[in-house]
């Protein structure tokens, strides 16, 4: 199966000012530990990716396409599109500056029916402290406790 | 106005009367079961065209880029919003229907004014439908959506004893009877709770016209029972109008407020139930129910009209808690010289109102919704969970509310409360307290600066005790609780503001961030941005699925639809006391001749007896 990931930095003018940069990893899991995965990358295109920027930030940052096409007059946006080849379980570790805070952000996937469901995604609006945050991941995923500490 | 029609509408492959008894939840698995069915499809109710938005022309300036919708066969096109001539102005192009231009936001300075409020929430954290199509085609919520429910309304039939000419939506018309049955309506309500971060708490019952139905006062006990805080029926008032004890029921029941349809104060401008308010308001007040009147606001129609509109409220302050108006929402296809003579947006209404009330209410007194966010952060870092927030796009909507003195000069609460002082002091107090502030010494620095922002001395005499106003404001805050409101509300008018969207102006941004949704029948909830304006993707579509036929309904009900007809007496309306008393001292109705309050009345669709 095939997931994409996104990196990307926007400096968005509407509806309200927002300066974003993410650097996102992907780990793959397997026995309780986490493998980063490398990926081919390729430039973003409206067409083709905004449902899936859509699905992996609309929640965890909350930011759309909508958002970035809202905020390009006088912005800016710059996105790397990744594509890697995924079985099982998966984590994505969101590395993200808004408005000049940084923050490490987690989202948690799982194959079902054919597909990888999110089954668990920080939301920078609402985040609890890192440990709780990782404690619930590890679980979900199965992980052993020090899993997360490296990424 | 033709209707826009390119959906299929058909029926479930049951007979509605089958599932109508079943328990709750078994109704929610059934319908649950027909969600893919009905959600819009890709190609054949929507296309994509993601082009270069269009290029701007001599004299216009940059404004933003947005997504909007094409108005005849609702494909999402790239848009330009652009200012010209002091006004904000949308320009799209479907590849297959051509150009359209369509006026935004009426004053570009308001604009700009209003953009610094915005805030975004913390979104949905229950999706009811995965994400699986671009935005509007995704509803919903889908896990994209950033407002929670504000607003709940939820449609309990499409039967109306009105015949409005424009009107689609009623059952005669739609051929069919939407109603769903209590136990029906008491799964919607539930899904509507589960949602998080934060349930709904406030319910609209609408429909068609909800007090035809024999049962509504046990659907308001249900909302009440199903955790509903704060219950609203919206209303044409002719029942009210008639009948005294529906007021007193539905009060009893737990219905908090009455919304009725309130479009002027004349026959010419309000057609619609201009006899029978002042009926209505009687009955209401005899029963100690409040309402707030809504006007949809229409250029060349009832624009001129707004300042009376609100002296109307005043005059009326004893029962009527707000007047909410609402521009304009133009459906249907309609060329460019018929909208621009019917269209108006928040900043137009704004300005008319300044100039109707002599300056008494000027537009800088408006702030956008989600001016209000940071008082619900602060309540947030007070309480350590997440709270209702209005974050609802700035051009959505806009709200003031208002005082007066005892010799009827209108003062707005910005005239002695500096607003945006006190909301920068929550946005500071609910930081600390986030970055590990005592939240109780936080909160004692609140309340010793909180008069600061006051000055009672402009405020109406009865207010100029500064402890009182602090009480109210306080109550607001930190209780954050409706009685509080309440007591604020029984004081003063909540002037109120929300341009709903149709497919010329259409915005994908302020619908992502809409906090006034439906429940429809199958469990999704759908903001009311895209149920009305795409109503044969969503509500037509949903309604008509489980709907019954018109011959199976009257059978069951032994009523017949089509003698479901006001037929209004213009002349005994007009010769009681409440008629010839509610308007005085703002409009001289008795100078219209009766011949002209028929017609207006007949021209509208509303028979009347001879
Ligand atoms: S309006 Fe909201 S629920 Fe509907 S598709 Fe857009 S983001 Fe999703
Ligand atoms: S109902 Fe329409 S106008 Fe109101 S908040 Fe929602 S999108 Fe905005």
């Amino acid at each position: 199966m095939i997931v994409k990931a996104f990196s990307f930095s926007a400096s968005l003018s509407e509806p309200y000012p927002r300066r974003v940069a993410v650097e996102t990893a992907v780990y793959a899991v397997s026995e309780g530990a986490l493998r980063r995965l490398e990926c081919r990358g390729r430039g973003f295109s409206f067409e083709l990716d905004a449902l899936d920027f859509d699905a992996e930030f609309g929640d965890v940052l909350q930011l759309t396409s909508a958002d970035v096409i809202r905020g390009l007059a006088g912005g800016s946006f710059e996105c790397r599109v990744s594509e890697c080849d995924v079985e099982g379980a998966l984590l994505k570790v969101y590395n993200a500056t808004v408005n000049g805070r940084s923050y490490k952000l987690l989202a948690a996937y799982k194959p079902a029916e054919g597909k990888l469901l999110k089954v668990y995604a920080d939301i920078v609006t609402n985040l609890a402290p890192w440990r709780e945050r990782a404690r619930a991941v590890s679980n979900l995923l199965g992980l052993a406790p020090s899993a997360l500490e490296s990424v | 106005m033709e209707q826009v029609s390119s959906g299929v509408l058909e029926r479930a492959p049951f007979k509605y009367s089958e599932i109508a008894n079943l328990p709750p939840e078994e109704i929610g698995r059934i319908v649950k079961k027909h969600v893919p069915h009905l959600m819009p499809k890709a190609g054949v109710d929507y296309r994509v065209y993601l082009g270069k938005p269009p290029e701007l022309r001599e004299g216009e300036r940059l404004v933003a880029y947005t997504l909007s919708t094409c108005p005849h066969c609702y494909a999402l096109v790239a848009a330009v919003l652009y200012e010209n001539g002091g006004k904000v102005y949308e320009r799209k192009v479907c590849p297959e229907h051509g150009e359209f231009e369509e006026l935004y936001f009426g004053d570009y300075a308001t604009y700009e004014r209003f953009r610094r409020y915005q805030k975004d929430g913390k979104g949905v954290w229950t999706p009811n439908v995965q994400l699986s199509a671009p935005c509007p085609y995704n509803c919903g919520l889908c896990p994209r959506h950033k407002s929670h429910t504000a607003l709940l309304n939820i449609a309990v039939t499409n039967r109306c004893e009105l015949r409005c000419w424009y009107c689609f939506f009623y059952a005669v018309k739609a051929g069919y009877v939407y109603e769903p049955s209590l136990n029906h309506i008491r799964f919607m309500l539930r899904e509507a709770r589960r949602m998080l971060p934060y349930p709904a708490i406030a319910v609209q019952i609408t429909g068609g016209e909800p007090l035809l139905r024999d049962d509504i006062v046990d659907i308001v006990r249900i909302a009440r029972e199903e955790g509903y805080h704060h219950i609203q029926v919206n209303t044409e008032g002719i029942r009210l109008a008639f009948d005294p004890d529906i007021a007193v029921k539905l009060r009893e029941a737990g219905t908090n407020v009455v919304y009725m349809s309130f479009d002027g104060v004349t026959p010419y401008t309000n057609p619609k139930n201009h006899w029978e308010v002042p009926y209505a308001l009687d009955n209401l007040r005899r029963a100690k129910l409040g309402v707030v009147l809504v006007p949809t606001v229409i250029k060349g129609y009832n624009l001129h009209e707004v300042g009376a509109i609100i002296r109307f409220g005043v005059k009326h302050a004893d029962i009527v808690r707000g007047v909410n108006m609402q521009p304009v929402s133009i459906v249907g296809r309609v060329p460019k010289k018929e909208r621009d003579k019917l269209r108006v947006t928040i900043p137009d209404v704004l300005l008319e109102i300044e100039k109707q009330t002599d300056g008494q209410i000027r537009r800088e007194d408006w702030y956008p919704v989600p001016t209000v966010v940071p008082v619900s952060r602060f309540v947030e870092a007070l309480r350590g969970k997440p709270q209702f927030e209005l974050t609802t796009h700035f051009a959505c909507g806009a709200a003031t509310y208002l005082f007066w003195d005892d010799d009827g000069e209108l003062i707005p609460i910005t005239r002695f409360v500096d607003v945006d002082g006190v909301m920068q002091l929550l946005d500071k107090a609910a930081e600390e307290i986030a970055s590990g502030r005592n939240k109780y010494i936080v909160t004692l620095g609140v309340l010793s600066k909180l008069g600061r922002y006051v000055d009672t001395s402009k405020a109406p005499k009865r207010f100029r005790s500064k402890r009182r106003f602090l009480r109210y404001i306080f109550n607001i805050l930190v209780k954050h609780d409706y009685s509080s409101l309440g007591e604020f509300h029984y004081q003063t008018l909540f002037l109120g503001m929300m341009h709903f969207q149709d497919p010329y102006n259409y915005d994908v941004s302020r619908v992502q961030r809409c906090d006034v949704h439906y429940v429809m029948p199958d469990g999704r909830i759908v903001p009311f941005c895209t149920f009305n304006v795409f109503p044969e993707l969503y509500r037509d579509r949903a309604q008509k699925f489980f709907s019954y036929e018109i011959e199976e309904w009257e059978k069951l009900t032994g009523k017949r639809l089509a003698e479901e007809v006001y037929v209004r007496n213009v002349k005994k309306l007009m010769e009681g006391e409440p008629y010839r008393k509610a308007y005085e001292g703002v409009a001289d109705v008795f100078s219209i001749p009766y011949e002209e309050h028929v017609l207006a009345s007949k021209k509208f669709g509303i028979p009347v007896v001879e």
